[in-house]
């Protein structure tokens, strides 16, 4: 922190002041310093690397060799991946519902002026916290088909108990349950900001003009609110499709397996399996640019369509 | 923030109603997770299941910490946790500053550069760091968890952010006084930044003390193992003791639910600002 003598004021306008300028670069740098580093070499080395990977044969050690387009033929060809993939679409597509309509209610009802709004909204947002390993764990025996409490209540609203964890085509309902559980207190808080940035008046004038509640919310929430809508769907399709703790935490096997037949196995738990218990690195790569892409895609197709719905003031 | 929906006494019970139902199926799993802990084990597997347990049996968590090193593997996780939460720190408010305050070139260019980071799935990078690990001879141990993740475009962007809205007269009377930039960051904008620094702490609190997927990569020594790892384990040799897994589990979930109960305000503020990031 090197003071300038007063003594420097009187020297001529612009020396001094590409003198400063010079100045704020070698400061912004300094301050950039540790940023930069992190970025080239636990960003974009590693970036590198994986690109180069994925033409290549590498193992778990050893060095590897260029294979051309090897890997990602084998991924077009392998009945797992399309497995993993099923899954994935399946799982982002119900959970982009189930995680978001429930967040929108519940945000439209606590931006209400009713008693306990800051208590309930805490309490929403509790699982958001918590370890996602941890609560996964518990939802194990929750969803229990003998001793699990969810199974209790389905017994005793009169139904049979679902075999919940044990059952392929349960499995990816579980994994849609926990997950949306964790998320729906995230999107709500987002919904509720975007809620209060709503300009009061505009409801007020509508009011006065005598639209009805519904028209109010058909016309001026829904429309005011795109925005975050847009950001919520964005993010939790982006979050999906990267799903690895929830399945691998409800679903991971003795035998390497996630879910019963892989019902749970998603893209990124199929990607750790085959780069880290396969130890089919330049695989797992090619894979793992596969999802890129498909994650570049669908975002870029989500800004195109959002032209049509989004109103930004 | 009027009441444009709920006017009618039968709306604002169905709206009760509905907020009551969410709340107990976001909050049962927590009370049943406390409650089984401390029940004798075969109580746990009781059909039909029971809530409340018969005898209190706090020696679960001493078998728990005696079978599983969790003891020695939440200290691990508080380590990592403390060091990556100052890390996005001070390399978010010196890199937000920079990006907010200072004049350089390819300022803007290098700022949405850093900012498309965020595009690239975590999964394309875990493969190339494991090796990269290997060349610094960081696999199984603690570094792995912390050094490479010292950094964050969110965390810089969430700095940036608040550094743009401080007026600028603030800053230029302490040029023309001589300061340095340097100093005006740590005197000037520093303390005005504290609620955003906690807000970015808070999310930085909740990536390191949850990470799962990295650690599981690069650390396979029991004493070097995190909660989450530990609590893995536990699952997979003990399934059959509940009362255990639950107890493990709410080793590993409480300090973040006492966390979250001293700095609610920021984890909040923190999401509800994401979002708005999208407008």
């Amino acid at each position: 922190m090197a003071k300038q003598a007063p003594a420097a004021l009187p020297v001529t306008p612009p020396r001094r002041l590409s003198g400063r300028r010079v100045r704020q670069w070698i400061d912004a740098f300094g301050m950039l310093l540790p940023t930069i580093l992190g970025v080239l070499i636990f960003f974009l080395t590693p970036l590198g690397i994986s690109f180069y990977l994925s033409f290549t044969d590498a193992r778990l050690f050893g060095d590897p060799n260029l294979i051309g387009l090897s890997n990602y033929q084998r991924a077009l060809s392998d009945p797992v991946f399309y497995r993993a993939m099923w899954n994935t679409a399946a799982f982002s597509l119900v959970t982009l519902v189930v995680s978001t309509v429930p967040a929108l209610l519940l945000a439209v009802i606590l931006n209400e002026r009713i008693a306990g709004r800051t208590f309930f909204r805490a309490v929403f947002f509790i699982p958001v916290v918590a370890s996602v390993v941890g609560v996964t764990l518990l939802w194990r025996y929750l969803l229990n088909v003998d001793f699990g409490f969810v199974n209790y209540a389905i017994r005793l609203l009169g139904f049979e108990p679902i075999p919940w964890l044990t059952r392929p085509e349960w499995g990816l309902a579980s994994v849609i349950l926990v997950f949306s559980w964790k998320t729906i207190g995230y999107n709500m808080v987002i919904f509720l900001a975007g809620l209060q940035g709503v300009p009061s008046q505009l409801y007020e004038a509508a009011s006065l003009d005598g639209a009805s509640r519904w028209q109010q919310f058909l016309y001026i929430t829904v429309p005011m609110l795109s925005p975050t809508t847009f950001f919520v769907l964005v993010t939790t399709l982006i979050n999906c499709l990267q799903v690895f703790d929830v399945p691998v935490a409800l679903g991971l096997t003795r035998s390497n397996t996630v879910g019963p037949a892989d019902s749970m196995l998603t893209i990124v738990p199929l990607l750790w399996r085959e780069a880290f218990i396969g130890g089919r690195m330049g695989y797992a790569s090619a894979l793992a640019w596969l999802l890129f892409v498909i994650i570049l895609l669908l975002t870029l197709i989500q800004f195109r369509l959002s032209r049509r719905w989004v109103h930004y003031e | 923030m009027a009441s444009l929906i709920l006017r009618r006494p039968w709306e604002r019970a169905l709206a009760y109603l509905i907020l009551s139902v969410t709340g107990f199926i976001m909050v049962f799993p927590f009370i049943y997770m406390v409650l089984s802990s401390l029940k004798p084990s075969t109580e746990v597997v009781q059909v039909p299941p029971t809530l409340w347990p018969s005898e209190v049996r706090w020696s679960n968590y001493l078998e728990v910490l005696n079978i599983v090193p969790l003891g020695t593997q939440l200290i691990n996780t508080v380590i990592v946790t403390v060091l990556v939460v100052l890390g996005w720190v001070v390399t978010s408010v010196l890199a937000g500053y920079a990006f907010a305050r200072l004049e350089f070139p390819g300022r803007e260019f290098l700022f949405g550069a850093y900012l498309a980071t965020l595009m690239v799935p975590f999964a394309v990078l875990i493969v190339p760091m494991y090796r990269l690990m290997l060349v610094f001879g960081w696999v199984d141990r603690l570094e792995a968890l912390i050094i490479p993740w010292l950094f964050t475009a969110y965390g810089t962007f969430l700095l940036r952010q608040f550094f743009l809205s401080v007026p600028k007269d603030l800053e230029d009377a302490a040029l023309i006084d001589g300061a340095s930039h340097w100093g005006i960051l740590f005197r000037i904008f520093l303390p005005l930044a504290r609620p955003a620094i906690a807000t970015l702490a808070t999310f930085a609190f909740l990536y390191a003390w949850n990470s799962f997927l990295w650690p599981l990569i690069i650390i396979s020594s029991p004493s070097r193992k995190v909660v989450t790892q530990g609590l893995i384990d536990l699952q997979a040799l003990y399934a059959a003791r509940v009362d255990l897994i639950m107890a493990g589990s709410t080793l590993a979930v409480l300090p973040t639910l006492i966390v979250f109960l001293f700095a609610q305000r920021y984890f909040i503020e923190g999401i509800a600002t994401s979002g708005l990031a999208g407008r």
